[in-house]
C-alpha cells in the first residue's frame, strides 16, 4: 500500500498549505458570495408586484397610488390577469393583486360605517419562498390603512409554480463549481512539478516505489479534494438560496467526473512541465479559455459558431449544461444521458492521457 | 554478494547530448567500506551515483550493486540501498516522524519498526526533541541531518551519500561527519564530496574523479604518499605586485593566492629559490614553510585545478 502512504503525504502537504488550500477553496467561494449577494433576489431593494385593476374607480386608482408610494414596492399595473400572470411566470413579479369590481364602492361604504366584505385576490410565486409573503404583508397593511376600517381584508391567495426557469444564482452555481474544480489543474500540476523540481520524486525513484504508486498517490488525494470541494460549494450555494429541482446526486456525478478530467489534465501538464514557473502559466493558458468557453460565466449560445463548436469539444460545456438542467428543471438521467456519456468518456480519456504522460514525462533519463 | 564487492562498476559511462559526463569508470567498493568520490563540481560524481541507484541508465557499461545488475534488476537494487541526495529532499509540511514513516512504509516496514527505528535515528542526530515540528521550520543543518537519516530508516546494506554536507556551516558539517563515521564498517558507503577534508577524514578509499574519469585511486594516505615528492610551500609576503605574481605563476605551474599568503605546489620545490626570487623583486617575505601535501594538493597536482573551482 505504498500508494496510500504517498497519497496521505500529498493530502497532508496540501491540507497544511494555507496558500494552496485558500486558493483552491477561496476563489470559487469568493465568486459565489459576490455573485450570490449581488444577484440574489433576497437582496434586491424593491419587491416587484403587479396590480390588475378591474374596478377602475377613483378609489381603486387611489389605492394603487398609495401602493406606489411605498418605498419597498415597485408596482406595475396590468390591464388583465393574463399579462400579469405571464410576468409572474417569467419571474419578473413576486405576486400580483386583482382588485375586483366593486372594490371602490365597498371601501366607500365601509368608510361611512358599513360592513362590506372587501376581497383582494393575490397570485404569487411559490418557488420564491418568503419573498411574496413579505410583499403581501406590506400590501395587506397598506390596504387596511387605506380603507380606514378594522374590517379584515379577505385575501384570496393562489400560489403557482412557474415553469422552472434559471435564475441567475441557479445559472451561476454549476459554473462556479466547475470553475472551482478547474483550479485543481494548477494545484495538482504545481505539486507534481515541485516534487520533480525539488528532487522528491527522484528520491522516491531510488526506492522500490512503482509508477502505479505515484499515479494513485497523486490522484487519490485530489479525488477526495474534488468530493470535499463539491460538497462545500453546494452547501454554500444552498445557503445562498439555491433550490435544486432535480436529483442532486446526478448533478454531483457530473461534477465528480469533471474533477477526474481536471486531475488527468493536471497530471499531463505536471509530467511535462520542467519547473513550477513553467507549469503555472501553462495551466492558466489552458484554464482561463476553458472556463470562459464552458459557459460558466455567460451563456455561450450567442458565440461565433466556430468558438461554440470549439467549446463543445471539451467536457466542461456538457457538464455545465447537464448540471444546470438537473438543478433548474429537474432533468432526469435519460434527459442528460448524452452529456453523461461525453463527460464520462472525457474523464476516462483524460485520466489515461495523464497516466501515460506521467509515466513518460517524469522519467529522468 | 558477488566477488565480495558491494558495488562494482564495469566501464560505466553516461553521455548527455554527446557530452560525456562519466567516461568509462571501473570502481570496486568492498562491503563495509567508506568510499569517497572526490572531485570538483561537474566532475561526474552525482551522475555516477544516479546510475548506481538506478535513476539514470548508463550509456555504456553497467554496474552491480548488492550483487544485482543496475540495468536488469533495478527493483532488487533499490531494495538494498539508501540514498541521501545532494538536495535536501523532504516533505516540508510533514514533521520528522511523518517523513520517516513515509519512507519506512515505502520499504514495507511495520509501524512498530518505524517508530523504534525513527526514535533511534532522531536521537542519534539530535532531532528527537523537534520531531513533531514541521520540517519547514528546521534550519539547514537540521534538514540535512533528517535528509541523511531518511536514507537509513530501512537499515540498508549500501548507502549513497551525495554531498551530504554541501552548504553547511563547520559545526553542522562536523556533526554529520561524526554520524557518518559511526556508520563505518556497518554499512557500505559511497560518498561524493568536493570537500577534501571530508574525504580525508572519513574515507577508507578515495577515488579522485575529474571530467568523468577516475584519475587517482587509493586510501587517503596512499594518495598523499604517492605524491609525497610534491613540494608544497606556503609563503607570507608583503608588496607582491600583480606582475610579479604573473611571473611567479609562469615559473611555478601551480600558484594559489589567498588574501595573506601564496601556496606554491611543484615537484622538487626549492624554498631558497622561491625566497630569492621574491627578494630579488623587492617583495618582503615574512615567513616561508614547506608543508605535507593534502588531498587537495594531490588533486591540484593531478588535475591542475582546485577542488572548489
Amino acid at each position: 500500500m505504498r500508494f496510500w502512504e504517498f497519497a496521505k503525504r500529498n493530502f497532508k502537504e496540501l491540507w497544511r498549505d494555507p496558500v494552496a488550500l485558500g486558493f483552491l477553496l477561496g476563489m470559487p467561494l469568493v465568486f459565489m458570495l459576490i455573485f450570490g449577494f449581488a444577484f440574489s433576489e433576497e437582496h434586491m431593494s424593491k419587491s416587484h408586484i403587479g396590480v390588475v385593476d378591474k374596478d377602475k374607480t377613483s378609489t381603486s386608482r387611489a389605492f394603487i397610488k398609495v401602493l406606489n408610494e411605498i418605498e419597498d414596492l415597485e408596482v406595475s399595473s396590468h390591464r388583465d390577469t393574463s399579462k400579469a400572470l405571464k410576468e409572474l411566470k417569467d419571474g419578473e413579479l413576486l405576486c400580483f393583486f386583482l382588485i375586483p369590481k366593486g372594490f371602490g364602492s365597498a371601501v366607500e361604504e365601509n368608510r361611512r360605517g358599513g360592513k362590506m366584505k372587501i376581497s383582494l385576490k393575490v397570485t404569487y410565486d411559490e418557488t420564491k419562498q418568503w419573498l411574496p409573503e413579505q410583499a403581501i404583508a406590506i400590501v395587506e397593511g397598506v390596504a387596511l390603512k387605506f380603507m380606514g376600517t378594522e374590517n379584515p381584508l379577505n385575501l384570496k391567495r393562489q400560489g403557482i409554480k412557474p415553469e422552472a426557469k434559471p435564475e441567475f444564482l441557479h445559472f451561476l452555481v454549476p459554473g462556479i463549481v466547475i470553475f472551482g474544480l478547474m483550479i485543481l489543474i494548477p494545484t495538482l500540476a504545481r505539486t507534481i512539478v515541485a516534487d520533480k523540481e525539488k528532487g522528491f520524486l527522484p528520491r522516491l525513484f531510488t526506492t522500490p516505489t512503482r509508477s502505479v504508486d505515484f499515479l494513485l498517490g497523486y490522484s487519490l488525494p485530489m479525488i477526495l479534494v474534488t468530493v470535499i470541494l463539491v460538497i462545500i460549494y453546494l452547501v454554500v450555494a444552498f445557503l445562498m438560496g439555491l433550490k435544486v429541482y432535480g436529483n442532486l446526486a446526478l448533478a454531483f456525478i457530473f461534477f465528480f467526473l469533471i474533477g477526474v478530467c481536471c486531475i488527468g489534465f493536471a497530471m499531463t501538464i505536471g509530467a511535462f512541465a520542467k519547473s513550477e514557473a513553467q507549469a503555472e502559466p501553462v495551466c492558466w493558458i489552458f484554464l482561463v479559455p476553458m472556463a470562459m468557453l464552458s459557459g460558466a460565466w455567460f451563456p455561450i449560445e450567442n458565440l461565433h459558431p466556430i468558438m461554440m463548436n470549439f467549446a463543445k469539444t471539451f467536457p466542461f460545456y456538457y457538464a455545465l449544461e447537464a448540471s444546470r438542467r438537473i438543478i433548474t428543471t429537474g432533468a432526469e438521467f435519460n434527459m442528460v444521458s448524452t452529456e453523461f456519456l461525453i463527460v464520462l468518456g472525457w474523464a476516462v480519456l483524460s485520466f489515461l492521457m495523464g497516466t501515460i504522460a506521467f509515466r513518460r514525462g517524469i522519467g529522468f533519463d | 554478494m558477488s566477488d565480495d564487492f558491494a558495488v562494482q562498476t564495469f566501464e560505466l559511462a553516461k553521455e548527455f547530448n554527446g557530452l560525456r559526463a562519466v567516461d568509462g569508470i571501473d570502481l570496486k567498493i568492498r562491503e563495509g567500506e567508506l568510499f569517497s568520490l572526490l572531485g570538483p563540481n561537474g566532475a561526474g560524481k552525482t551522475t555516477t551515483i544516479n546510475m548506481l541507484c538506478c535513476l539514470l541508465k548508463p550509456t555504456k557499461g553497467t554496474a552491480r550493486v548488492a550483487g544485482y545488475d543496475v540495468l536488469n534488476e533495478p527493483g532488487k537494487v533499490k531494495g538494498h540501498i539508501g540514498v541521501s541526495p545532494q538536495e535536501t529532499v523532504l516533505s516540508e509540511r510533514l514533521n520528522s516522524w511523518e517523513n520517516l514513516s513515509l519512507f519506512g512504509k515505502i520499504y514495507g516496514m511495520s509501524s512498530k519498526e518505524i517508530r523504534e527505528r525513527s526514535e533511534e535515528l532522531l536521537e542519534r542526530v539530535g532531532l528527537l526533541d523537534r520531531a513533531k515540528d514541521q520540517v519547514r521550520k528546521f534550519s539547514g543543518g537540521m534538514k540535512r541531518r533528517l535528509n541523511l537519516i531518511l536514507a537509513l530508516i530501512h537499515d540498508p546494506q549500501i548507502l549513497f551519500l551525495d554531498e551530504p554536507t554541501l552548504g553547511l556551516d563547520p559545526q553542522s558539517r562536523r556533526a554529520i561527519w561524526e554520524y557518518i563515521e559511526s556508520l563505518k564498517g556497518k554499512k557500505t558507503i559511497l560518498l561524493t564530496t568536493h570537500y577534501m577534508e571530508e574525504a580525508d577524514f572519513l574515507s577508507d578509499m578515495v577515488a579522485i574523479i575529474d571530467s568523468g574519469k577516475i584519475v587517482a585511486l587509493g586510501t587517503p594516505n596512499e594518495l598523499k604518499k604517492k605524491f609525497a615528492d610534491t613540494g608544497v610551500l606556503r609563503v607570507s609576503t608583503k608588496g607582491l605586485r600583480k606582475d610579479i605574481l604573473e611571473e611567479l605563476k609562469a615559473e611555478y605551474e601551480t600558484v594559489n593566492e589567498t588574501a595573506e599568503e601564496l601556496k606554491i605546489v611543484r615537484d622538487d620545490l626549492d624554498l631558497k629559490e622561491v625566497v630569492d626570487f621574491l627578494y630579488s623583486r623587492n617583495v618582503s617575505v615574512y615567513s616561508a614553510a614547506r608543508e605535507e601535501p593534502t588531498l587537495e594538493d594531490v588533486f591540484l597536482r593531478i588535475t591542475g585545478k582546485r577542488l572548489r573551482d
